[in-house]
């Protein structure tokens, strides 16, 4: 009985100090890359490293992985955010169909692949997000980007439904990356291309 | 490990019990955790529930199979970790056991120590002779008992010191009266028989009558003079005073003393040890003591009528500061020596028989001890002890002392010269 219990706590108590142990995560943000259209600002990032080999078991045994992708605009001058926009891929292995099922949010895209390889790449990848309207900006002011990673929970059926911070993969530690500052005249395509921060 | 104190021993009892308790219960633990991961870990489960899923027969069947699958997988992936998560909760809770029965263990020797130390503080006010310190009984069980043990002790040893000192002072009171009454006995006798001679004469109208009266009266006034000496010695021995110690060495007492003695006929010989620790005495009080010694030695060197050689020497023996000064004189009798240290004693010709006394009460009050050995022919040994733990101020417990009174000092030595009055046994 004291062994179920250590195991129910082991797997509710979110592998807190174990996951001290190990070596660190080293999950980070690469190349966003912002895409001016006429009324809205897109972007596009990949995330790398994202599955840790024990998170790339977990994935392949049909368990859904949700990863968020956070994108907050900040009024460089005045410091502080604006719009805070969320995008969501979720990652299911459909046994019984033998692929592996990406659901993209907002939009709710859905991607099928049959290799895990590129499942897994797939779904560390987020497209084309719209992050920023028009109208939210001042064209005289600057304003600059904060994007952080961070895995959702995930139910564990194998304990009983219980849920897991995913987050315990990545050493508890969220990738984040500040842009540059831009003013807002640039982050819209009637002044002039796209925006490489 | 057998000096350890209490606290310590019972530290390393606890901490033994407990690891000894919790190290097979987290070995168990993740031993057990270990062995159910292994569940997840059968190819053979992964393979056939694969199949199933794959050509299983109904949608529902599959579904099921992907599921137990799933399950499956999950175990797989997670095991690791869970053990993992086992090993580090079980060591956690294991050193959150630990120091908790530590410090309950720290709470617990406490009420133990803390009355065994008051305990060990009211034994060292004992050895400090203040046998009027006694201990709250603040607990109750074997200590409590403990405690009342050692005040009902410390009452019958204040009641059986007092009873000993009123002993002594009647005896010394009792030894002081023979010692007087002998001594003026011995001029009473030629006053009365001068007077009487006196008086018969002058009744008889002899012619001879002056010049009797000269000679009784000169022998009359003699012993008179002897009797003003004696009260004058008394006088002196009743009324010394208690000893106010300060820090002092006992080699540089000796030094001093033995350079007043100079002369052609007697060598004084120092043999001085080093390393003597400071003394809290009367400086003045034991140079006089020692002083009286070494008059002593010089005198008995005179009566031979040849050069002869004192030697004083200083060193240390247990807990004693030892002085001894030997001579090459004549010697005592060993029916002379056990009268040494009284009042009034002396085989000299002259003098009071007071100075050796004094030096017995000296060193009496200082909380020492003074002996005597002696050959005759070869010479005498005077050792005078004077105890190191006396490096602390005492007590003045010798207020308003009665003469010859020796002081009640707890552990002081018996003295190996026994002091007796006219024959009679001591009374130790």
């Amino acid at each position: 009985m004291n062994f179920i219990l250590t195991l129910l706590v082991a797997a509710k108590g979110l592998f807190i100090v174990g996951g001290a142990l190990g070596g660190a995560s080293n999950v980070a943000i690469a190349a966003p890359a912002l895409l001016p259209g006429d009324s809205v600002l897109a972007m596009t990032c990949s995330l790398t490293n994202v599955y840790p080999p024990e998170l790339r078991k977990l994935a392949l045994t049909g368990t859904q992985i949700l990863l968020y992708l956070f994108v907050e605009t900040w009024d460089t001058e005045r410091n502080r955010p604006i719009t805070r926009v969320v995008a969501e891929n979720s990652l299911r292995f459909d046994a019984i169909g033998d692929r592996f099922v990406i659901v993209r949010k907002p939009g709710a895209d859905s991607l099928a692949f049959t290799t895990a390889d590129s499942a897994l790449a797939a779904s560390s990848r987020f497209d084309r997000i719209a992050i920023l309207q028009r109208p939210a900006v001042s064209s005289e002011r600057s304003y600059h980007f904060v994007i952080t990673g961070v895995l959702g929970s995930a139910r564990i059926d194998a304990l009983e439904n219980k849920s897991l911070d995913l987050m315990y993969f990545w050493k508890y530690r969220r990738p984040s990356v500040r842009t540059e500052a831009y003013r807002g005249a640039d982050l819209f395509a009637h002044s002039r291309g796209s925006a490489q921060p | 490990m057998k000096n350890w104190s209490l606290r310590s021993k019972t530290f390393l009892l606890l901490a033994s019990v407990v690891i000894a308790a919790t190290v097979p219960l987290i070995s168990y633990f993740v031993v057990t955790a270990r062995g159910l991961a292994r569940f997840g870990d059968d190819p053979v489960v992964t393979r056939v529930l694969g199949e199933a899923v794959r050509n299983g027969g109904s949608s529902a069947g599959r579904n099921e199979a992907a599921l137990a699958l799933t399950r499956y997988g999950q175990i797989q992936a997670l095991r690791s970790s869970i053990v993992r998560q086992v090993i580090v909760v079980s060591v956690a809770y294991c050193a959150l056991i630990i120091l908790v029965s530590l410090g309950l263990g720290y709470l617990f020797t406490s009420r133990i120590t803390r009355p065994l130390a008051i305990l060990i503080r009211a034994t060292g006010e004992f050895a400090m002779d203040r046998l009027d310190y006694r201990l709250p009984i603040t607990t109750g069980g074997e200590i409590g008992t403990l405690i009342h043990s050692f005040n009902d002790m410390a009452d019958k040893l204040l009641e059986a010191r007092r009873e000993k000192v009123l002993a002594e002072r009647k005896a010394t009171w009792q030894r002081v009266a023979r010692v007087i009454a002998h001594e003026i006995k011995n001029p009473l006798t030629p006053i009365k028989l001068s007077t009487e001679r006196m008086y018969e004469k002058f009744l008889l109208q002899s012619r001879d009558f002056p010049e009797v009266i000269k000679g009784t009266t000169a022998t009359v006034l003699h012993e008179i003079e002897n009797l003003q000496k004696l009260v004058e010695s008394f006088h002196t021995y009743a009324k010394f005073p208690d000893p106010v110690p300060a820090l002092a060495s006992v080699n540089d007492i000796v030094s001093e003393v033995c350079g007043l003695f100079t002369g052609p006929d007697v060598r004084i010989v120092r043999d001085l040890a080093p390393d003597l620790p400071p003394l809290m005495i009367d400086r003045g009080q034991i140079g006089q003591a020692l002083m009286n010694i070494v008059k002593n030695a010089v005198e008995a060197i005179a009566e031979t009528g040849r050069p002869g050689t004192i030697t004083v020497a200083t060193r240390i023996e247990e807990s004693h500061v030892v002085i001894r000064v030997r001579d090459d004189g004549p010697g005592i009798a060993s029916h002379h020596r056990d009268r040494l240290f009284q009042p009034y004693f002396t085989t000299k010709k002259q003098g009071s028989g007071i100075g050796l006394a004094l030096t017995e009460r000296i060193v009496s009050l200082h909380q020492g001890d003074v002996a005597c050995d002696s050959t005759p022919g070869e010479g005498t040994v005077i050792t005078v002890f004077l105890p190191i733990r006396f490096t602390r101020s005492p007590d003045n417990r010798h207020a308003g002392a009665v003469p010859g009174e020796t002081p009640m000092a707890s552990g002081s030595r018996q003295p190996a010269a026994q002091r007796s009055g006219d024959g009679e046994s001591t009374d130790h």
